[in-house]
Parts: structure tokens; sequence; C-alpha cells
């Protein structure tokens, strides 16, 4: 019996630990490997050797959107570059890092002007009031810097020994080109009747004057075809810029698709707005970055044109920018009657033209969509520095060719006027910052704010809001105010703890009132949503994180009739989430990840539904440069409130979170094959099966609803670095 | 969700407070005990009250042992389900197998597992396994059209623990079931769990999960065990769906390890356990 349970456990060991092995195996080679000799001509720059998501932090408690995620990978490659261009503290190069906060550059040039020498980029890292991302950024540019520097390389193997250092006038660059396939089948007749495929190609090239990224895409069904009428370029969506900053002249020229950041949030678009991280509560409130070059095919808040940006005196800075662009609109169907009493539409007639919800461009009515209403801008920002005070002024004038409905607008415009006051003032253990917008002659935003630092162990931040859907400032995409409000006010309280052992605790509350958009039933919403997150280092190896959240919102809503007095409802909504995460690296080489999400949702008099989500992921480092992650997921949803949406590993430069609808299973497997010949290479395999139909649902331009039981998806992405 | 953490927060209160005031011989709840005796609550999550058996041997290192259970699910006495289990740990290998049935009017269901565990690292205070485990479940429904045709619906379920500090482990456990024939009494459906068992002094062990399984759904449960002195154990807890309170006792009286305990349902009653352990 002994020699049989012996046997059958052996046979265990070879199918199941095979895996475990292979990390090692994979040391062995690269121990190999790295005593052989490497050219220095075949030395050259990574970018995603390290990966965003390890430095960053990309986790599934931060709730990025694509569009975010590709800013935020653009400014990591920006980064990036930039330290690899110099190799002191520069306080230009430390406002590229990512995410960091006004306070935090304070902190580091504090330093810098204290020791009044060149410092070293590791000291900086230990800096009061520096938050575990910038150091996670400041450790990374210290083993790069230090390499620039010296011009030699300080780690015996890894990352570093693949780096050659780009001199000022060097040009250096990314070629992407990514295809996607997606098929959708019913397992019950074995069909496959839904096939799409989807490419996009991305090239970036900068030097230490020129930065230029063009991105290009077709989605399922969009032809490859030559029409500049439509401005179908072989490519349906294209995106891009160039900018130009020569280090000789205090000016700065963005030509192409970029977007202003100024402010927060409230009248130019921004990628974030005043959105809560549930780790890190403070960073509601942001800071700008300025000109952002805009070169992704997702996303409408940007401007066309030209943008230039003059230092007038050192701490004066004057923008001028234009722009022209087509947006995607579709007629409204709305016909006013006679009793129409909603300014801007016109008895009997269509009432304009509103932004199409959908992008692609596949039947005839989608084509005949695309870019059918045009709008210009005119505008002028001036921001100046106080010592301790940043104050920033702008003002646009956009008009449109066709009176145009933007976003939860009611009525149509042809032209608006807006313009918006911004400030930042820092002191050393807080920072105020707060935004007013005007749009036409009403106030249409404001936002104040301030973030406390008691110590170097906490932030706390306030941030009162209020937001006018009707009065939107025809920039903004309104990120962190509740798109179903109209007239809101909104109050954020949080707080978050870091230990010396790194452990965080952190706990944000909001609460926001306003009118509902819904006009059927008109009515006045109050809501709360608190959330606490805790994140756990008992030993180096692990982290343990805990998420709770509740949402509650109460509705009352009225109906009134001409044969009754009008009657007043409440309606509840809550929604309950727990989530808890365990990640744990076996080796340098081996990682898992633990997760599970379950929640509970009700509206109204609806039952009590839940959802429930768990995941198990393992990343094997098999060398340097080969990597594979699988992950095998169970969910399970009641109702549309009961989704979760959990980030999926993905290649470089690409996110998704699909949500848990239905129930089913998941499994993924993504390989990374790093510097084959300079060629990064990467392909994910994914199949989704639901265990009952799944329906998608059909949009409102009356697209088909598909039936289907599984769902296979195939991404190859080849990258190469130059 | 929201009332089950409300419930337990105010359970837990009560429970400090009675195990601080009064001798322990008044807890009155207990969880399911194939959790606690687990030690990792997900590798062996099972669907089933008794069918469990621990397949990574936690807690049972450098021994085996024999179980055989008689499971009475709320004092339905046409509903009868016993089991018995085997367990075995090699070193750092471990195998166990079970079986069950259950029979009711002109149902007869028969689960079966097998599971076959290895740990796979081991370093100062922590250690990882991973275990795999085959599920088999025979129904049979007898009706007039269709006299003593039995179907078989099989499963698999893949689980890790990992004990990060000692006294503190984390599990997760996920698995399927595949349908062997469009006509399976049960269908097919998705295992899934993760849990966390806490240490929390060297009388009391915390623990807590949530799994979702094929019959019943999500279920979130918390448990805790209390050793008063070294012959008896006292287990106490309580579950979500369906909302239920247990208590359960174990009488450590080596090699032989007897166990009683009930689970109280706010609606359907009281399901009573018994259970006896041999170890060797």
């Amino acid at each position: 019996m002994e020699a049989r349970t012996t046997t059958i456990s052996d046979l265990l060991r070879l199918v199941i630990i095979t895996v475990m092995y292979v990390g090692q195996i994979g040391d062995t080679l690269a121990a190999q490997r790295s005593k052989e000799r490497v050219p220095e001509e075949s030395k050259h720059i990574n970018l995603e050797q390290v990966r965003i998501e390890s430095l960053v932090r990309v986790d599934d408690f931060e709730e990025l959107t694509e569009a975010e995620y590709e800013i935020i990978a653009a400014e990591h490659e920006v980064f990036i570059q930039a330290i690899l261009l110099r190799s002191v503290l520069d306080a230009r190069i430390i406002s590229l890092i990512p995410g960091i906060t006004d306070s935090e550059i304070n902190a580091l040039l504090g330093l810098s002007r204290r020791v009044r020498t060149k410092v070293d980029w590791r000291r900086l890292t230990d800096v009061i009031g520096v938050s575990a991302r910038t150091s996670a950024y400041l450790n990374f540019a210290s083993r790069y810097a230090k390499s620039a520097a010296t011009g030699s390389n300080p780690e015996a193997e890894g990352v570093a020994n693949k780096i050659r250092i780009h001199r000022a006038n060097q040009w250096a660059g990314r070629v992407i080109l990514r295809i996607e396939r997606n098929q959708k089948s019913s397992t019950a007749t074995q069909r496959a009747f839904v096939r799409s495929l989807r490419t996009t190609a991305k090239i970036s090239i900068r030097n230490a004057d020129f930065t230029s990224s063009i991105t290009a895409r077709n989605d399922p069904g969009e032809p490859f075809q030559w029409r500049p009428d439509l401005g179908w370029y072989g490519f349906d969506h294209v995106a891009g810029y160039v900018r130009w900053q020569p280090s000789l002249y205090p000016v700065e020229i963005t030509i192409g698709h970029y977007s202003l950041d100024y402010g927060q949030g409230v009248l130019w678009s921004r990628p974030f707005g005043q959105r809560r991280d549930a780790s890190a509560p403070h960073r509601s409130l942001r800071r700008s970055s300025g000109i952002r070059g805009h070169a992704s095919a997702s996303g409408n808040s940007f401007l066309t044109g030209m943008a230039a940006k003059i230092q007038v005196q050192r701490n004066t800075q004057f923008v001028l920018f234009l722009s022209q662009r087509n947006y995607d609109a579709r007629r409204l169907s709305l016909i006013c009657s006679a009793d129409c009493t909603e300014p801007g539409l016109l008895n009997g007639s269509t009432a304009g033209w509103q932004l199409s919800s959908s992008d692609i461009h596949v039947t005839d009515d989608q084509v005949a969509r695309k870019n059918s209403v045009r709008s210009r801008i005119v505008g002028a920002l001036f921001e100046q520095r106080f010592s301790t005070i940043l104050v920033g002024l702008s003002s646009a004038r956009t008009t449109f060719d066709k009176p145009f409905r933007w976003q939860q607008r009611s009525s149509t415009e042809r032209s608006v006027h807006s313009s918006n006051l911004f400030w930042v003032w820092t002191a050393d253990n807080i920072t105020v910052s707060g935004e007013v917008a005007v749009s036409n002659t009403n106030i249409s935003g404001a936002v104040l704010g301030a973030v406390i630092r008691p110590d170097k162990h906490m932030h706390g931040i306030v941030l009162l809001k209020y937001f006018d859907g009707q009065r939107i400032g025809l920039h903004a995409g309104a990120s962190g105010f509740s798109a179903s409000l109209e007239q809101q006010w909104g109050l954020v309280l949080g707080w978050r703890f870091v230990s010396r052992k790194g452990w965080k605790l952190s706990a944000s509350i909001e609460y926001h009132t306003g009118q509902d958009h819904d006009r059927s039933f008109p009515g006045k919403r109050h809501g709360v949503d608190a959330r606490v997150f805790a994140e756990i280092i008992p030993v180096r190896r692990a982290r343990f994180r805990i998420y709770l959240r509740q949402k509650r919102a109460l509705r009352m809503f009225s109906i009134s009739s001409s044969l009754a007095p009008s009657i007043n409802y409440p309606e509840i909504a809550s929604v309950e989430q727990f989530s808890a995460e365990l990640l744990y690296e076996l080796s340098p080489r081996f990682q898992m990840r633990l997760r599970t999400d379950a929640n509970a949702a009700m509206m109204g008099s609806s039952d009590l539904g839940t959802g429930f989500q768990i995941y198990q992921q393992f990343d094997v480092h098999v060398s340097s440069r080969f990597s594979i992650t699988f992950r095998a997921s169970v969910f399970e949803s009641d109702n549309s409130l009961n989704r979760i949406y959990v980030y999926e590993p993905d290649v470089s430069g690409k996110l998704i979170a699909p949500s848990t609808s239905g129930s089913g299973y998941n499994l993924l497997v993504l390989a990374r094959a790093i510097n084959v010949s300079g060629v990064q290479l990467e392909l994910k395999v994914s199949t989704r099966r639901y265990s009952d139909t799944y329906f998608d649902i059909p949009d409102p331009e009356g697209k088909k609803e598909i039936e289907y039981r599984s769902q296979h998806q195939v991404t190859f992405q080849i990258s190469r670095v130059f | 969700m929201n009332h089950f953490f409300y419930c337990a927060a105010i359970y837990y209160t009560l429970f400090w407070v009675t195990l601080l005031t009064a001798p322990p011989a008044v807890l009155a709840q207990s969880m399911p005990r194939e959790d606690l005796r687990s030690g990792l609550l997900a590798t062996t999550a099972d669907t089933n009250a008794s069918s469990s058996i621990n397949p990574a041997a936690t807690g049972y290192d450098g021994y085996s042992s024999v179980r055989l259970w008689v499971y009475d699910p709320y004092g339905i006495a046409e509903i009868r389900t016993q089991g018995a289990g085997f367990s075995r740990a090699t070193g750092s290998t471990g195998f166990g197998l079970s079986v069950q049935s259950v029979s009711y009017d002109r149902l007869a269901l028969v689960h079966g597992n097998v599971i076959l565990a290895r740990e796979i690292s081991r370093s100062e205070g922590s250690l990882v396994r991973i275990g795999l485990k085959l599920k088999l479940e025979y129904a049979r429904l007898s009706s007039h059209l269709s006299p003593r045709r039995g179907h078989v619906t099989a499963g698999i379920q893949f689980g890790i623990l990992i004990q990060i500090l000692p006294g503190i482990h984390v599990g997760s456990v996920l698995g399927n079931w595949i349908p062997t024939s469009s006509r399976s009494v049960s269908g097919t459906g998705f295992d899934a769990g993760m849990g966390i068992g806490i240490q929390l002094s060297r009388r009391t062990r915390l623990l807590s999960d949530i799994r979702r399984t094929k019959f019943f759904g999500t279920d979130v449960r918390v448990g805790m065990e209390f050793t008063p002195v070294h012959v008896l154990r006292i287990q106490t807890g309580m579950a979500t769906n369906p909302e239920r309170f247990t208590l359960g006792i174990t009488f450590a009286l080596r090699p032989v390890l007897l166990h009683f305990s009930v689970d109280r349902h706010n609606l359907l009653g009281t399901s009573r356990l018994a259970e006896m352990e041999l170890e060797f």
C-alpha cells in the first residue's frame, strides 16, 4: 500500500510540480548565460524589463481605465528615458515621476537645497513625505542613473545588463504591433459564430528635444482602407502628436492630439479627476502635469491642433492652444413637441447632435456618424508661481458647426465660452488646491481641498466639490463625479497611515447629494460611499491586502399626476464589497497571487444579489528573458449590480478589467519573451466559459444581442525598442 | 452579507466577553468540524458537510487516520447520510480518500473524493502546499419511467495552502464539475474558496473562509476553536448561506478522537454530526 501511495505521489509530483522546477531550471540557465560576455553593441534599453505593474503597483484596487493605464504607461516611458539622459537630481526629472505630488517634489527639492551638492538618487528614497510609489521610481532611478553616470553597469546580471546609455542627441523609440482575436461560440452547437480581429500599431520616438507618438487601430470588422474624406487612413482610429521641447529655448510646442492637464479636472479633462484611490485617498487631489500628448485610440476628451507653452520668466508660463477636431455624433431622434420648454430645442425639428456612444465604424450608419460634427477651440492659459503659491487662469471659446449636445447637458450649443481659475498652496505639512470653472456666465464646477501630512507616516485629505452637469464646460470628462446626478455637492474625508514596516491602513468616506438625472421620475439623491483598505506585510515575501467598501444611496423621487397629489417614494440602494488578496513570492522567479472578492447588492425592492470571484495566479520567470503567467478564476454574479471588475494580466501597454457577468470560469496564459534579437514577443491566450448562456447587452443603436457560452481570446504583440 | 457582518460583530464581541468572564463550558456555538480539523480551510473545503478529508494532512504531519461519521441533516429522518475517510501522510506528501452516501426517497447520491497533496516549499516558519482533488458523484433517481438509471459527474479541484508565518495560513481552491452525461442530476458548476486561519493564542484559533459551491452558492464562514484542556476542544462558528450557528466538541482520547457537533438553522432546524477517528 505504501509503495503504491509513493508511486501515485511521484506521478503527481511529475505532473503538477513541473512548473515549479521550470523556474529553477531557468535560474541555472540564466546563471550560465550571465557568464557569457555580452557584446557592447548588443546592449540596449528595454523599457519593458521593469513592468509598469510591478513598479507603479497598478493593482486591482486602483481602478484604472484603459485610457488611464495608457497615460501611466506613457509617463513611465518618459520618466525612464529622462533618467537615462541625466544622472543628477533635477527638478524637471523629479516632476516626471508618474503620480508624484507637489508636496513630494517640495520634500525632494528641500533635501537638495539643504545638501547643496549633487544628491545621490538612492538617498532620495528615504526622504520623509515620499510615497511608496515615488520611492519605487526613485529606487529604479538610482540603479539606472548610476549606470548612466559611470558608464558601467552596477549589477552583474539582470535588467541593467541590457541598457545602452543614450546621449542627449540620440534617438530612441519603440514600435508595437498588436493583434487581438476574439471568438465567441456556443458550446451547445459546437459552432463558433462570432469572430473578430482588432489590430493596433503604435510607434513612439524621442530624443532630447523631440517626442512623438502615434497609435493606429482598427476595431473588429473595420476594413483597412484609405478614405481621407472620413479621416480613415488605413486605420480607422489614428491619434498622435509631435512635441518639440528644445533645451536651449523656454518653449514647448505640441502639434497633433493633446490634452490640457491643468487644475483639478473640472474644466480641462484629466485622467483621474478627483476619483478616490482606496489605498491612497489623498491622491484625490492631483498635481497638474501640463500639456499631455495624446496617442491613444480610446477616449474622447482631447484636442487636436497645436499648443504652445512659453516660459516667460522662471515662474511664469503662458500657453496658447488652438484646436479643430471632429466628433462622432448622431442626430438626436428627439422631436420636441409644442409644450417643449427645454432651451435650445426647436419645435418640430430634430434637437441637434449628440456624442456617439460607440467608436466602432462597421455598419453604414456608424460610418455616416464618423466625424459628423466639427468643433473649434481657441484659448489661452496663464500660470504664475509666487513662492509657495501657484495660480493659473485659462479661458477658451468653443464653437460647433452644428447644434451639439455634450454629455449630460439637456440643451444643444453652438458656442460656449469657458474659463477656469486654479491654485495650489504648498506648505511644509499641508497642500491646499482648488479650482473654479465657469461656463458662459455660470459656475459649472468647483473643487477645494487640502492634503495634510502631520508626520511622515500619515496623510489626510478633506475635499469639497461641486459640479453641474447642465453647465459642463465642454471639455471635461467629469471624472470623479456621479454621472447620474446633475447639480451635485460632495464631501470627501480620507486618511492613510503607513507604518515603518510598510504596512498601510487607509479609510475614506464620501458623501454626495444632487438632483437625479432621470427626467421621468425627478428626485434627489443622497449617497455615502465608505472604503477601508489595509495592506499587511507579515514577512518580506508576502503581502496581504484587505479591502472593504460600503456604498449606500437614498433616492427620493416623486410621482405626480393631474388626478392625485404628488407622492414621494424613497428608494434605497446598497452595495457591500469585500476583497482579500495574498501575494506570495516563493522564490525570485516564482510568485503566487490569490485573491477573492465578494459583494452583496440591493436596489429598491429587488432581492439581495451576490457576486463572487476567486483567482489563483502564478508568475514564473523562467529566465531573465522569458516569463509565463497563469491565472485561473471562478466567478459568479447574480445581476449587474454584483459585477466585479478584476484586472487581468495582459500584453504590455494594454489593460483590461473584464467584469464578472454571469457565472463561469476563466483561464489565461500570458507568455513573454524579452529581448529576442532586440524584439519583445508577447502572447496571451484566454478562455472564458459561462455555466449558462450569456448574452451581449444590445446597444441603443440596435445591434442584435449575441448569445454565447464561451469566449476565446488570443492576443499577440511584437515590439522593438531602438 | 450586510446582516452577516453586523451579526458577526455582535456575536464575537459577546463571545470574547463570555470567554473572559465565564468558564469555557458555556460556549454554545461552533462551526463545522471538518473546517477546523483541516487547519487550512480552503484546500479541504468541500461541498458536503462531512465528506471532506484533509488533503494536505495539515496539522497531522507524521501520522494517518481513519474516520467514520454519521450525519443527520436538519433532523429529517428520511435522509440518511454516512461516510468514511482515510488519510495518510508520508513525509511531505499527503493522500486522502473519502466516500459519503446520501439517500432520500428515490434519490441516491454517492460522493467520492481522492486527494493528493504535496509540500513544495518549506523554510523557516513558512510552507507552501498544493493539492489536487478528484471528485466523483454518482446519482441515481429511480422512477417509473427510468428505473434504476445512474449518472456520474466528475469534478476536479486544485488547492494551495500557504503558511505565511507560524500559525497563519491562507488557502485557496478552484474547481470545476465536468458533465459526463446531459441527464446528470446535479448538473455542472464551479467550486471555489479562499480562507485564512490564525492562531490567536496557544489555546485559540480563528478561522474564516468564503466559498462558492455548486449546490449552495456563496457562503461566508467564521469560526473559533478553543482548547481549555488537552483532551477537550470546543468549536464555535457561524455561516451566512444559509445563515446558521454551529457548536462542536471534540474529545481527543488519542489514538481515538470523538467528535459531536450541531448546526442550527433558523427555519430548517438542527443538523447533527457524530464522528469517530482513529489515528495511527
